[in-house]
């Protein structure tokens, strides 16, 4: 049965609070209610349930707490049900998603080279133009099934533009194993090593023709999937909701070794990490002991330990994509987590003159200093971390100073010093400026940093995580940022200032249990009233 | 507070009320002789007469609790709009699991969700939470939407009840559920008022213990049935405005 409302109730509806809205006083009870010391308990009981649970009460819970006596308080018991839910686990990684931005499914971190997509009907790469040699044209093969020669060399034919193209051939992708697609000839080549001593699962296989996509086309993406970059936002989450869920510390959050992975980060660490165009290499878990997921299982998820060097959420693939620089790293964290946002003073900036103007250390450019004197030593915290990726050079690999020495001695210098990533080199060989001439042979990511602050690079983002709770910035600050969510406002008088240094001793000397954190600020007056 | 009490009672233990009164012999003068010297041991008093204050009986009230420091100024937390993952869940569960969809079956609260000011950390970093007039715009439509269909659905509820087919059991109304298709305010005045009770804790948490708490939504009651004769579009325009009242989508 339909039951179709009368027009005439949107009419009245529409009057009733247009007349209302007119009628509106600023201190008229009926639309703007009076500041309340403690808002109803049934209120109070909504209100936590919005922000433990992300809903509201049900019918048996409110009629429990109605059933109470005026004076009885929601009883403990059920706030502490509450804290240990999935739901405010859930609560609690949506509320980190907006300290951590932890987003990265609009990056694309396989270059097109390594990108396959079917065009009518055939699929192949970005890489036309090696394969088939055009000044003209962007060809692609031809639709019949290839031919070899005795020893294995794609034969081909000129196509109507004369470009020399191949057939295609029958493949079962790694994403869709059940299926059969054709590619083309040259892309779908799946030797390890070329000729000429190309290894076609590294960076230069592109380079070489005699490369393809590999075994099931393994070492390609199909173009347009972002498996990884979501799982990589995901696999975050699950760290957080591990580390609450276990109402474990909260600086293992900052600390942990632990990690998810699911099928499309499995093969991406495999197969794609030493392709990828955002630097993985060295890759940063131990690939040899990562469980065995299929691609297509992205709904799996396998707890995995990674190796020392790692921190948690600040050295997670996805902190590392969203933010890609290591000041943007540190800045981030800064401003969420230490409340320490870098910001010029209100009277501005003095302006750098001609001289300094072309110091390349901004620690000591006038202006530049006023944030980067203490952005750069934040930064070194990431330095063995590979920006606008995730790769990680171990201080085993890749000492700090590998190469001073045989530079400054002039004998001939270890391979690592010639080591890139990405094409980026990662050592300091030689002075570009003079100013750089202090740090030749120190890794790149050293230059500009004291030596008195050259630890923080061995040491990593956990030792700057474990300075700034001795110097208790991070405790007041995520007291701060539990309280600000919490409450809906800024925590800016005075009296503000005094209950976060509670809250904060609290925080420390409770264990560092983001739960109670929690359950402290709710149950305090400033949560139960209202204005 | 209990110290303060305290302080209060053993001040009133101190209370002439509760001293003896003096002999007569002793009733006050207004003078007090001067003590000589030998009559004050360890104290040499010097002087003539002087002046003493005249006693005066203290009528002391009960006490009254009090707090021993003042009252501190603290800031409490301004009502806050849900965000859009909380309305859709609270609107879902208040309409018994009805949700605010297109012909399609799209759910328009996540289709719209970045119009409703979820962030996605990509283009937009904060989340919007202010009821701004956009925000009261698809509440509005979303309301009309589900409170159209939660109607129906109590309506087909009661026909089934009425047919007592076991084959096409009634579930549970929401709307109706205190009152009959046909009751209004004139026939069934306690029924209505039970309704609108059920209604107000069911969409807002609120117990309405008073009759004025009432008396708005009576007058949406009484006015809708009015214009259209016919009492279920009441509840339909209770509903609608109980879903668009700030006490539902803050807290």
């Amino acid at each position: 049965m339909t039951h179709r409302p009368h027009w005439g109730i949107w009419l009245l509806l529409g009057s009733l609070w247009t007349g209302a809205a007119q009628a509106q006083e600023p201190d008229d009870p009926q639309f703007c209610p009076p500041e309340q010391s403690q808002v109803e308990r049934t209120r109070y009981l909504r209100a936590l349930s919005l922000d433990l649970r992300g809903h509201v009460p049900t019918p048996e819970e409110h009629a429990t707490i109605a059933a109470q006596p005026d004076d009885a308080a929601v009883p403990e018991a059920l706030i502490d049900d509450w804290l240990s839910s999935e739901a405010f686990i859930a609560q609690a990684v949506r509320r980190h998603r907006a300290l951590l931005w932890n987003n990265i499914s609009n990056l694309n971190i396989v270059s097109a080279d390594h990108q396959i997509n079917s065009r009518g009907g055939i699929w192949r790469t970005g890489r036309e133009r090696r394969y088939r040699p055009s000044v003209d044209f962007r060809s692609g093969c031809a639709d019949r099934p290839a031919e070899f020669t005795a020893d294995g060399a794609i034969i081909t034919a000129p196509d109507a533009n004369e470009v020399e193209v191949e057939g295609w051939v029958e493949v079962n992708p790694y994403w869709a194993p059940e299926s059969t697609i054709r590619v083309c000839a040259f892309d779908a080549q799946d030797r390890r090593f070329s000729a000429s001593g190309s290894d076609c699962a590294g960076p230069r296989g592109r380079l070489d023709t005699a490369c393809g996509c590999g075994p099931n086309l393994m070492w390609c993406r199909p173009g347009g999937d972002r498996s990884e970059v979501r799982a990589f936002g995901k696999s975050l989450e699950l760290l957080i909701a591990k580390v609450l869920r276990d109402d474990a510390s909260y600086l293992d959050l900052f600390s942990s070794r632990t990690s998810f992975v699911n099928g499309p980060m499995v093969h991406f660490y495999r197969h794609l990490a030493p392709v990828a165009d955002a630097p993985f290499t060295p890759t940063p878990v131990d690939v040899e002991t990562l469980p065995e997921i299929p691609f297509t299982d992205a709904e799996t998820w396998a707890e995995i330990s990674l190796p020392a060097g790692h921190a948690g959420v600040l050295t997670h693939p996805a902190y590392l994509l969203r933010f890609q620089t290591n000041r943007a790293r540190a800045n981030r964290f800064y401003e969420g987590f230490l409340c320490q946002p870098f910001q010029p003073p209100a009277a501005g900036l003095g302006a750098a003159d001609a001289e300094q103007a072309l110091n390349p250390d901004l620690q000591q450019r006038t202006g530049c200093a006023y944030c980067h004197a203490l952005l750069e030593p934040a930064a070194a915290h990431w330095g063995r971390w590979a920006e606008s990726g995730g790769g990680f050079l171990s201080p085993e690999d890749f000492p700090l100073r590998a190469c001073e020495e045989c530079i400054a001695e002039n004998y001939e210098c270890p391979d690592v010093c010639s080591a890139r990533a990405r094409n980026v080199p990662i050592y300091l060989t030689r002075a570009g400026i003079p100013q750089d001439a202090p740090f030749v042979g120190r890794l790149r990511t050293a230059r500009f940093i004291r030596d008195d602050l050259m630890h923080a690079i061995d040491q990593g983002p956990a030792f700057m995580v474990r300075a700034t709770v001795g110097d208790n910035r991070f405790p007041v600050c995520t007291a701060r940022r539990t309280a600000e969510w919490l409450l809906g406002r800024q925590m800016s008088t005075e009296a503000d200032a005094a209950w976060l240094d509670e809250l904060a001793r609290e925080f420390v000397q409770g264990g560092f249990k983001y739960r109670a954190l929690v359950k402290t600020i709710v149950t305090d007056a400033r949560y139960r009233g209202i204005r | 507070m209990k110290h303060l009490t305290l302080l209060g009672i053993m001040t009133l233990g101190c209370a002439a009320p509760s001293a003896p009164e003096p002999p007569a012999s002793e009733a006050p003068t207004g003078k007090t002789p001067v003590a000589s010297p030998a009559q004050e041991s360890g104290r040499t008093v010097w002087g003539n007469e002087r002046e003493a204050p005249a006693p005066r009986p203290v009528e002391a009230g009960p006490a009254t609790p009090a707090e021993l420091r003042p009252p501190v100024n603290i800031a409490r937390r301004p009502r806050r709009r849900m965000n859009v993952d909380q309305l859709s869940d609270a609107m879902r569960r208040v309409s018994g699991g009805i949700g605010w969809t297109n012909a399609r079956g799209d759910d328009l609260f996540e289709s719209l969700a970045a119009t409703l000011g979820r962030p996605d950390y990509i283009q937009r970093t904060v989340e919007e939470l202010e009821p701004t007039v956009l925000f009261q715009k698809f509440l509005d439509d979303a309301a009309r939407d589900v409170c159209t269909r939660m109607l129906a659905a109590d309506m087909a509820s009661l026909q089934a009840e009425a047919a007592a087919d076991p084959e096409n059991p009634p579930t549970a109304r929401i709307l109706l559920r205190h009152v009959d298709a046909d009751d209004t305010i004139a026939d069934a005045p306690d029924a209505v008022d039970r309704n609108l009770r059920h209604l107000l804790a069911w969409f807002h948490g609120r117990d309405a213990r008073d009759a004025d708490s009432l008396a708005y939504l009576k007058v949406l009651v009484e006015s809708a049935a009015a214009l259209t004769d016919d009492p279920t579009q009441s509840w339909l325009g209770v509903c609608g405005v109980l879903f668009t009242h700030p006490d539902f989508y803050t807290y």
